[in-house]
């Protein structure tokens, strides 16, 4: 039988690890998105 | 008889993306940001709406790497004062190589951002003020001399100057006084909360100016860096760099804070003292601030 206490932690590992990839991925999308803005912005003068 | 049975290892929990942005110090950014935005809003050219917000992320960013490159040298100090024990790093959320990965990277990241959006100069401000928040500050000054701050504070100067660099391409004399007055509020605005926080830092071995030199002495010094620091801040409109509504701005808010750093240099805490007119010269520094910058921005947009 697998320890509560360690089941507990395994969850969490899991959750924070998905929480992390879900933030890098929208920061990821926004600097895209960004960078694409800051060309147009430099290439219009 | 029972045999023990081992304790299963803990598993180590990577961190929190709100421990991240927690090591980033968001409150101390938000003035940070709002002075850089305020020195680019005071340049007299403009530039795209894009650019300008790419310029004040990178600020935001610079003062976010900066702020987790000094947790990551200062977890121990940090650990032994009450108002920064709940850190990350001392309250082992998150490993001490991660702060560092993740300062560094975003040092990096703000510094070549700028560069590419705005232009290079406004780049080597921005590094040239994580550089010396982290070694001449953090690792150098801090836990030498009491007047860590004094110097240091000219770090959390540099934002309107990259604001209005980020725009122009140069320094004007208007930027160099905004960085003269923050340079110069600094002393007086770290050392009301190192009045009342004393034995924190004294617990922790930092050598904060009421710790060192004692009291009397910290008062006396926060009254003589406000006259300098009320000059500077007036000294924009008396040089028609800015309109009356910065002026009488500048006017009234320096009187309000030369009354309250008179009250605190004047007087002697006793035992169990609440010290509240401390506190008040602390809080009413940040708004002080605050509306000084705001006052120079409304200033130029009313203006144009």
């Amino acid at each position: 039988m697998i320890d509560p206490d360690v089941k507990m932690q395994s969850e969490e590992f899991a959750r924070r690890r998905k929480s992390r990839a879900k933030v890098t991925a929208v920061l990821l999308i926004a600097m895209v998105v960004l960078f694409y803005f800051i060309t147009l912005a430099r290439i219009g003068g | 008889m029972a045999k023990a049975v081992p304790a299963p290892t803990p598993i180590l929990l990577p961190a929190d993306w709100r421990d991240f942005l927690a090591l980033t110090k968001p409150r101390v950014m938000s003035l940070v940001v709002f002075t850089g935005f305020c020195g680019l809003l005071a340049a007299p050219v403009t530039i795209a709406p894009v650019l300008a917000f790419t310029a004040i992320l990178c600020i935001a960013l610079g003062a976010g790497a900066a702020g987790a490159l000094n947790q990551w040298y200062e977890s121990d100090i940090d650990a032994l004062m009450q108002r920064t024990a709940g850190r990350p790093l001392p309250a082992g959320r998150m490993d001490r190589q991660s702060a560092l990965h993740f300062g560094v990277g975003l040092s990096f990241f703000s510094v070549i951002l700028m560069g590419v959006a705005t232009n290079w100069f406004a780049a080597a401000l921005l590094a040239g003020s994580i550089l010396f928040y982290v070694l001449i500050y953090t690792v150098w000054l801090k836990r030498r001399t009491a007047q860590n701050i004094v110097i240091g504070g000219a770090a959390g100067a540099f934002p309107p100057v990259i604001g209005w660099a980020a725009v122009t391409g140069d320094v004007a004399m208007l930027p160099i006084l905004l960085f003269s007055l923050i340079f110069l509020w600094t002393p007086p605005h770290f050392w009301a909360l190192a009045l009342f926080m004393k034995s924190d830092y004294a617990k922790a071995g930092v050598p904060m100016l009421p710790v060192v030199a004692g009291e009397k002495n910290t008062r006396l010094q926060i009254m003589l860096y406000t006259v300098p620091m009320v000059l500077c801040a007036v000294a924009p409109w008396a040089m028609n760099l800015t309109g009356a509504i910065y002026g009488g701005t500048a006017v009234l808010m320096s009187a309000l804070f030369a009354v309250l750093a008179i009250r605190v240099g004047l007087r002697e805490s006793v035992a169990k003292d609440g010290m509240s007119p401390e506190k008040m010269l602390f809080g009413f520094s940040i708004l002080y601030l605050f509306i000084l910058f705001g006052a120079v921005a409304l200033d130029r947009l009313v203006l144009t």
